[in-house]
């Protein structure tokens, strides 16, 4: 490592934790040889935990990882957004996940372990029933068994900006576990792994914590901002529901107003109407007065003439009689029905003048002389007078009366109207009033609220826009700071990368704009892409940041490689460096295993640039040859590599509880792994494609 | 359609007049009153506006003007008479008298044809005249159930056309029951004990006949 490059290391000083050794005992999973558990020292280089599927490689590597991380985990973890969750640690969601793997609920079990972090020394002891802290040495100090001091020791000994970072580096970088997060793939990921690793401590505080508070106000600003533009919104309506109401309190007044006037009206119509009914009735006591008046008249005139007709007709029938008597006495016609004056007076003319009433003959051509009507001819003519004027009187009376009815009928229809009017009113004010009482508004108070609001959400926003400038200023130091190191990072990728990937693989400092929140602009966060040859073109083609751009296995060992740069950039080689891989194999063709081992052995030599760096591995025994490629047997012979597997391998065959498969399959695995120590190694190694 | 509703839709024939004239008519000659002068017959008709509410009916006039002869309709008159030239109704006598106590007057009397009785029993076909008819039949029977001697004198004594407030020439108007004394008088009988309650529509009738014979007594 250049002397610049080790300087700038230095800086962020971080150490990662070597495992040194590890000791499992009293879990019923591990019995271990002569009921001993699990012992093992680790040495520089790669060690291999051999096992077949059931035997507890994995929960191995977890019992590793969680004497680190303890009873913790990230609040919201993703492994599609590392960095993006709130940065708040909370308790173990699986608590059981030891516990529930045996039968005695682990109750005796304990993992003892020593990590190295440069030259300091931790010794941490956990209960494997609930990771509660047994033992904790510092360089040999005894630390109180408290999970918050173990926390602040781990960060500490690492380097780190806080125990969420220690737990970060070691969760997603140190381990890579079958479920990860794909480290290098990630925008977010990559920059929060720079921040933890490369950023001087106050720095990576600094952005760690913006992150966070903007993340929190971000999230807070929307919140309120949902409900105060909801509030808002129910306000503006209620506002123009109160216009409503102002709209409707003129209304009801102008109805109010027209239904007092149209009662008024109808008082005086009721007034009127009486007047009239009144007039009506007088008019009809005027009528019936002077028909009793012509009934006496005529009745007198018909006593008179009848004494005519029974002279002229002596043996006229009585009927006939009446009826001749009531036709000249203006009583009108009893057979035909006709009323007027004018026959009657035609009648009494024609008596008058001797005519024959029926026949009109004059006296000169009579046989019987008609005799002259009139015996009081005097006193007949002033009744006639009198019968003609009460004719008269009558005739205009019931012209009157019909007068009467008219006006009565129109004013009884003008009633009806403004009757039907007045209840349109009456309904339309009820309405209005129905409205008025059912919306209430305390618009002062409501209006209040919201302008308080209002200036807290403006606030807030003022806030947030200062946040978002102080992380910018922060941004550009990080991204200074990593174009410095860009180059140390880029030539340790390339020098990993090139010992697997049959294509030129170079990393190129791009940076990402990254959300921080989910509003506001994005920040150009320090960021590198892949740039890599293709089996069609040998130059360095376009970068190739998504996942899906290159094959499965270079994906794999393209996050390894980067990982292993990371660490060996990070750490500027001063200090070793651990990698936690459970089955590399998982992933490979079988053709490229031996060359994907030759790699990770790679990362634990010792060279300039590095000291030697631990590399734990689970492998499954299978016919892979995973495990001879990953202790580098190669045409060692068998003696040698027993004594490398003694040294480097923790046999889960033999310390591991044996499992259904174990007892059926026993003896064919194990001459399996005798076969191991045994065999030819494939000749030459293939980059992986 | 069912029958009540048949019934509920007839239109509203025009009961006033001569279809009232004919009805009452009829209803005199079963109570045996026929033929009959004609003041006895204003006086009844006269009664028979008054009262006609009892049943629920309108009368054909709600007024009548205090006369010296006693309540008379002139234009009444002259349906009966158009009713006797058609050959409805028959007169039976006709006495010209050239002065009485009021002076001079034309007394007759009347009967119902056979094309009168036709025509009256005809008009029952129709439910509303069925009703009035009803009432009239009260009426008359209540009417008839008179002394001789109290037969033309007790319709004076009725309590609209008695009032002492009402002089000769004035209207007596009893169109509301407010104003229609002699309905609720006939009415409260509903209210006497020992009947309370007990009484039906023919009784008050009834009653206030005996009320006017009573008064009638009384007054003689």
């Amino acid at each position: 490592m250049p002397r610049e490059a080790k300087k700038r290391a230095d800086v962020a000083g971080i150490r990662f934790p070597v495992l040194r050794k590890l000791i499992v005992a009293g879990y019923e999973l591990y019995p271990g040889t002569s009921r001993g558990g699990i012992k093992h020292d680790f040495h520089d280089g790669v060690t291999v935990i051999a096992g077949v599927n059931g035997l507890g490689k994995t929960t191995l590597l977890n019992v590793i990882l969680r004497l680190l991380v303890g009873p913790l985990d990230p609040k919201k973890a993703s492994n599609f957004e590392p960095g993006v969750s709130s940065q708040e640690l909370i308790r173990w969601r699986d608590q059981q996940y030891f516990s529930s793997r045996v039968g005695d609920g682990a109750e005796n079990a304990s993992a003892e372990a020593v990590f190295h972090f440069g030259e300091r020394r931790l010794s941490i002891a956990r209960s494997l029933q609930n990771l509660a802290l047994l033992a904790l040495t510092v360089d040999g100090e005894e630390l109180p068994l408290d999970e918050d001091r173990y926390g602040e020791a781990a960060v500490l000994l690492s380097g780190v900006a806080s125990r969420y970072d220690f737990d970060f580096i070691v969760r997603h970088l140190v381990f890579f576990l079958e479920r990860r997060v794909p480290l290098f793939w990630n925008e977010s990921g990559q920059f929060e792994i720079f921040r933890m690793l490369f950023f001087d401590r106050p720095l990576a505080e600094r952005l760690g914590n913006l992150a966070a508070e903007i993340r929190v106000e971000d999230s807070h600003f929307r919140n309120m901002r949902w409900s105060f533009n909801r509030r808002e919104k129910a306000y503006a309506e209620a506002k123009q529901k109160a216009g409503q109401v102002v709209h409707d309190q003129a209304q009801l007044a102008a109805l109010e107003s027209a239904i007092k006037a149209t009662e008024e009206a109808r008082t005086k119509s009721s007034e009127e109407l009486l007047r009239m009914i009144e007039r009506r009735k007088q008019t009809i006591t005027n009528l019936d007065q002077r028909r009793l008046q012509l009934e006496d008249l005529v009745r007198e005139l018909q006593t008179s003439r009848q004494r005519f007709f029974a002279r002229i007709f002596p043996d006229m029938p009585k009927a006939a009689e009446y009826v001749l008597g009531q036709l000249a006495s203006g009583g009108g016609c009893l057979v035909c029905g006709n009323r007027r004056a004018s026959s009657a007076n035609r009648v009494r003319k024609l008596m008058k003048d001797n005519v024959c009433p029926v026949c009109e003959s004059p006296p000169e051509i009579q046989e019987k002389i008609i005799p002259v009507g009139a015996v009081d001819a005097a006193r007949i003519a002033q009744m006639e007078q009198q019968e003609n004027k009460r004719q008269v009187e009558i005739s205009s009376l019931e012209k009157l009366l019909a007068a009467n009815d008219r006006e009565i009928q129109e004013i009884l229809e003008y009633r009806a109207a403004e009757d039907t009017q007045s209840v349109a009113l009456v309904r339309q004010a009820e309405e209005i009033k129905a409205r008025l009482l059912a919306s209430p508004l305390e618009e002062d108070g409501i209006d209040r609220e919201l302008r308080k609001d209002r200036e807290e959400l403006s606030a807030l926003r003022v806030e947030l826009f200062k946040k978002r400038s102080q992380y910018e200023d922060q941004l550009e130091k990080a991204r200074s700071r990593m174009q410095e190191l860009a180059e140390d990072l880029k030539s340790a990728f390339e020098r990993y990368a090139s010992t697997f990937m049959a294509e030129t693989c170079r990393l190129d400092y791009d940076p990402a704009e990254i959300k921080i929140g989910q509003e506001g602009d994005t920040f150009r966060c320090p960021n590198f892409k892949l740039l890599m040859t293709s089996a069609t073109s040998t130059s360095v083609g376009a970068p190739r940041s998504d996942p899906d751009d290159v094959s499965e296995s270079q994906r794999e060992f393209i996050d390894l490689a980067f990982r292993m740069a990371l660490m060996i950039t990070a750490t500027g080689g001063t200090s070793a460096s651990m990698l936690v891989v459970e089955t590399p194999e998982s992933s490979l063709d079988s053709v490229f295993v031996e060359h994907a081992g030759a790699l990770l052995r790679q990362f634990t030599k010792r060279t300039s640039t590095s000291k030697g760096n631990v590399l734990v591995a689970s492998s499954n025994l299978n016919r892979e040859n995973m495990i001879p490629a990953l202790l580098g047997f190669d045409d060692k012979p068998a003696e040698e590599r027993r004594k490398i597997a003694r040294r480097s391998m923790i046999n889960l065959l033999e310390l591991a509880a044996p499992n259904a498969a174990m007892r059926s399959f026993g003896p064919e695995y194990r001459r399996d792994l005798e076969l191991m120590f045994n065999a030819r190694q494939r000749n030459g190694s293939r980059p992986v494609k | 359609m069912n029958e009540s509703s048949a019934e509920a839709e007839e239109p509203d024939y025009d009961l006033s007049g001569r279809v009232w004239l004919l009805l009452l008519m009829e209803a005199l000659a079963h109570a045996g009153l026929l033929p009959i002068a004609k003041l006895r017959l204003h006086r009844i008709l006269y009664l028979s506006n008054c009262l006609a509410p009892v049943f629920q009916s309108k009368p054909p006039k709600a007024t009548v003007i205090k006369y010296r002869r006693g309540p008379f309709y002139p234009d009444a008159q002259w349906d009966i008479d158009r009713m006797a030239a058609g050959g409805l109704l028959a007169i039976t006598e006709i006495g010209y008298q050239p002065k009485d106590e009021f002076g001079p007057w034309v007394e007759s009397t009347y009967d119902l044809s056979r094309a009168g009785y036709s025509a009256a029993r005809s008009l029952l076909g129709i439910s509303s005249a069925c009703r009035v008819h009803e009432f009239l039949l009260e009426l008359a029977n209540a009417f008839s159930s008179f002394p001789d001697e109290r037969l033309d004198p007790a319709p004076l004594q009725d309590v609209n056309y008695a009032a002492p407030a009402k002089p000769e020439g004035a209207l007596i108007d009893f169109e509301s029951i407010a104003s229609n004394y002699s309905l609720q008088t006939a009415v409260a009988f509903r209210n006497l004990a020992p009947l309370q309650g007990a009484t039906n529509r023919r009784e008050q009738i009834y009653f206030y006949m005996r009320y006017l014979e009573q008064r009638n007594l009384a007054a003689s």
